[in-house]
């Protein structure tokens, strides 16, 4: 009995303090106990902001994943078309260098063109390939 | 003339090795905006109440 006088003795500082926390300790208690059976002590609505928070989230979420799944399924088509092309420039390198090798194995190859046929053959060849340059870049060369 | 026979399908394989390449600039060109097209369509969807 002494101690507990001494303990919460309002006429010290020491038992104001005391006294405060364990009034908060048990109103804190008696709170969590009856949040047990079914009371609800929420001043501030934090639980419901908690919800929409976590609601946002979702959403965010849900968004994102499917950016991502797009994505991906777009940047395998995008290496898909890549390999096609790739695929297909050989195969046209393959055909060009080929029917080059097959000209050079001709009988008739060393047959000398006629210069004023030739030099048209090459100005018209520069003339369009001066205006597409991309096309003239210098590819595999003919064997 | 073999000059000439090679100077022929070399150029044919530089033409043809463009427009693959031009095409397939245009095709994936395509396949991003059908990627953004799908992204707002499912967008749309879920936003819709």
């Amino acid at each position: 009995m002494r101690f507990l006088t001494r303990t919460f003795d309002f006429a010290t500082p020491w038992g104001w303090a005391i006294s405060a926390v364990f009034l908060v300790a048990f109103l804190g208690l008696l709170v969590f106990s009856l949040q047990g059976v079914g009371f609800r002590w929420d001043p501030f609505n934090l639980a419901e902001r908690r919800v929409i928070r976590a609601e946002g989230q979702a959403a965010r979420a849900i968004q994102d994943s499917s950016a991502r799944r797009i994505e991906t399924a777009g940047a395998q088509d995008t290496t898909r078309l890549v390999e096609a092309a790739t695929a297909a420039t050989a195969a046209v390198d393959q055909a060009a260098a080929h029917h080059t090798h097959q000209a050079r194995s001709a009988p008739d190859a060393n047959v000398p063109l006629d210069s004023a046929r030739a030099g048209r053959i090459s100005d018209g060849d520069r003339q369009l390939c001066a205006l597409r340059p991309a096309v003239c870049a210098g590819r595999a060369a003919a064997p | 003339m073999a000059d000439l026979e090679a100077g022929y399908h070399q150029r044919g394989a530089e033409v043809v090795a463009c427009d693959i390449a031009r095409q397939t600039a245009v095709d994936v060109h395509d396949g991003e905006h059908a990627d953004e097209a799908a992204w707002l369509k499912a967008q749309a969807g879920r936003n819709r109440p």
